[in-house]
């Protein structure tokens, strides 16, 4: 009896801790559903699927989409290709100075994103650089690169690297070598890492407010800018869809993980 | 040091090493080695762990690069030239199949790599596959393979391509014993077939026996001997040689008096050996080094007889140990002199069966006893024993059988 109700509190607390954590998600889901009346989309009012079937109702707000989407696929793309080849580097070869590459890999991570956005201000201030599409998608490669290095690296670890002794033994020159051999086997921790740092570029608003120009707001910009004056139900509905994305590209990862290793 | 070529070679050199020596950092993996590996021959490098097989066989393959010294193949100096552009192909101890890949395009791999036609690809890849006998499979992946299956694939990986020499690395050590005898027997019957040459790493000594045509024996990066089965069995050039391939009774020894001409398979000596007193023996080789010398005598070619023996050369002993060997009773005698013989007889329904702690004769022929050098490693590194009792299973924990004090060299 004791214990059953030791085990009903225990159930209770975390799902309370569950409420907690994904209380502000649910309220943004929920309002994608909801026809405001005035300009703020705060007031529960009543049930609509109309901001589902505009989506795209507002031009400002879609430039700002379509800004975010192209920065995070090109920073994507530029630190994918950057950190698996740093990875493959510090797990195949000893080398001088690989320990502190190791380590200046961790250093984006735990360095507060407000000091590496404004030096990174400062930077392009001081360069005479011109904020832009460009100074964002640099910022964004910049912290990217040391997710997918680490995530790849991760993979690595168990990479059994006779394989590439065994490919060159049959005639594979190098470039045949990784792109038959080593690319293949360790494209899914790239993909994860990938996709890994697509959603980190997405949704970064504070290094992003310090290196984005004048007329070139993301949708995490748009969103803060825009709270002081009006809250568009797309606003939740783009929201939600981003997170859909995000979560389903997650399982699909995993999904595929597992299906290999079978 | 003690490395010699015991008989001449037929067919053209495939394999040379000309004083090839690896170091990695002060440690010499392989030393001075010389080497040469005809066609068509199925040559095995045996020896204890860490001894340098595995450096030797990544230094033809081309993963190595020699410190100094030359390696050729088929006369051409290839030392730094790279894997992919060398003539030859390894089995992995692991196999190193690609997970990714079908068995079909494992196979496949190499010549896809050389830009064979498809056409001839596909028949070449389904030849290979019937001659391992593994037809039916080539559409799964390794990892749906048993694992003589997937030995059976890496085997036909690198033969698809024709090597020069094929070189395999322990390639039955991860099978269990049933399927490594019935392996051995396809690998000799495989190599038989294609008429390949076959670079072979084992630290198994009967595989090696049963398996070689020559055998190299290594020890600290250095050849001890290179020779056929029977020579490195009958004739090691070395105690160190003597006790890793099968057993072998050593005793520390020396010469007394020499026969007046040399003779065929080395001279006929009188020795004294230690706690038996003086005994004809065969040098292993010729001529012997200065140093210590052994006189070495197999276990199986010694007869218990509770009589003195009218024929061959005898020793009275005091049987000290009788164990059940399956096939063989090993008998552990000791002479007067305090020298303990191990004798491995083949017990029958008449012969004498000897007892513990009682009075025997143990002979053998006089071509049986050899005497070999016993300086070629360092003392610490012979198995304990040597010099005073016999050694029975070398380099695993040694049993020190009872021993008279003050007998040990
Ligand atoms: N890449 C390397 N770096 C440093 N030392 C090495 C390297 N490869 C081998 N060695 C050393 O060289 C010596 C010979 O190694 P090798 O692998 O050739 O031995 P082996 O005879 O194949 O042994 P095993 O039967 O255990 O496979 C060993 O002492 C080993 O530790
Ligand atoms: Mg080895």
């Amino acid at each position: 009896m004791r214990a059953r109700l030791g085990h009903l509190a225990l159930t209770a607390a975390a799902l309370g801790g569950f409420a907690f954590l994904f209380m502000p998600i649910v309220v943004i889901v929920v309002f994608s559903f909801n026809q405001p009346v005035g300009r703020f989309n705060l007031v529960w009012h009543s049930f609509t699927l109309e901001n589902w079937l505009h989506p795209f109702a507002r031009d400002d707000i879609n430039a700002t989409v379509w800004r975010s989407l192209r920065v995070a696929f090109v920073s994507m793309v530029a630190a994918g290709v950057m950190g698996t080849l740093v990875a493959l580097a510090l797990v195949r070869y000893r080398f001088r100075g690989g320990a502190l590459v190791n380590l200046l890999l961790v250093l984006p991570l735990t360095t507060p994103e407000i000091v590496m956005g404004s030096s990174l201000a400062l930077l392009f201030l001081d360069r005479g650089v011109e904020r832009s599409f460009w100074t964002i998608a640099i910022a964004h490669t910049m912290f990217c690169v040391s997710f997918v290095a680490i995530t790849v690296k991760a993979r690595l670890r168990g990479f059994d690297w006779t394989l590439e002794d065994a490919a060159m033994d049959l005639g594979a020159g190098p470039w045949r070598t990784f792109s038959r051999i080593t690319f293949p086997l360790i494209l899914p921790g790239v993909l994860a890492a990938a996709l890994l740092s697509f959603s980190l570029s997405i949704d970064d608003f504070i290094i992003t407010s310090f290196v984005a120009g004048e007329g070139d707001t993301t949708f995490p910009l748009y969103v803060f800018g825009a709270f002081q004056r009006e809250l568009a139900p797309q606003v939740n509905v783009i929201s939600t869809a981003l997170l859909l994305l995000s979560v389903g590209a997650l399982a699909a990862s995993v999904l595929y993980q597992r299906a290999r290793l079978r | 040091m003690h490395a010699q070529e015991s008989r001449g070679i037929d067919g053209n050199p495939v394999i040379q090493f000309e004083q090839v020596s690896k170091a990695f950092g002060s440690l010499a993996a392989v030393h001075e080695t010389d080497l040469t590996i005809a066609e068509g021959e199925f040559f095995s490098l045996l020896g204890p762990s860490g001894c340098g097989k595995t450096t030797t066989l990544r230094m033809i393959a081309g993963f190595e690069r020699p410190t100094s010294g030359r390696i050729r193949l088929d006369g051409v100096e290839v030392s730094t030239v790279p894997p992919y552009r060398r003539n030859v192909n390894t089995v992995f101890q692991q196999y190193a199949l690609f997970p990714h890949l079908s068995v079909f395009d494992n196979v496949a791999f190499g010549l896809r790599s050389s830009r064979t036609p498809a056409a001839e690809v596909r028949d070449r890849v389904e030849e290979m596959l019937a001659v391992v006998r593994l037809p039916d499979v080539s559409l799964r992946k390794p990892n749906q393979l048993s694992g003589g299956q997937q030995q059976r694939v890496a085997l036909a990986r690198a033969l698809v391509n024709r090597p020069r020499a094929l070189l395999l690395d322990e390639p039955l050590g991860a099978l269990d014993l049933k399927l490594r005898e019935s392996m051995q027997a396809e690998l000799k019957r495989i190599q038989g077939e294609l008429g390949s040459t076959f670079v072979y790493v084992t630290h198994d000594q009967g595989e090696a026996l049963t398996m070689s045509d020559r055998i190299a024996v290594m020890h600290r990066g250095r050849t001890e001997q290179i020779g056929t089965p029977q020579d490195i069995y009958h004739r090691p050039a070395s105690a160190f040689v003597a006790s890793f391939i099968g057993n072998a009774n050593l005793l520390r020894a020396q010469v007394v008096e020499r026969a007046p001409a040399p003779q065929p398979g080395g001279a006929r000596l009188v020795v004294e050996v230690s706690g038996l007193g003086r005994y004809p023996a065969t040098a292993t080789v010729d001529p012997l080094p200065a140093g210590p010398l052994l006189f070495m005598l197999r276990p199986e070619a010694i007869v218990i007889t509770e009589d003195e023996p009218a024929q061959g050369v005898a020793v009275a002993v005091t049987i000290t140990e009788v164990t059940f060997a399956g096939a063989t009773l090993r008998c552990a005698g000791r002479s007067d002199g305090g020298a303990t013989l191990d004798a491995a007889i083949v017990p029958t329904a008449v012969g004498a069966r000897p007892q513990p702690g009682t009075r025997m004769w143990m002979s053998w022929q006089h071509e049986a006893a050899r005497l070999v050098p016993a300086d070629s490693a360092p003392a610490e590194d012979l198995p304990a024993g040597t010099g005073a009792a016999p050694t029975r299973v070398p380099l695993t924990t040694p049993t020190t059988p009872a021993r008279p004090a003050g007998e040990r060299n």
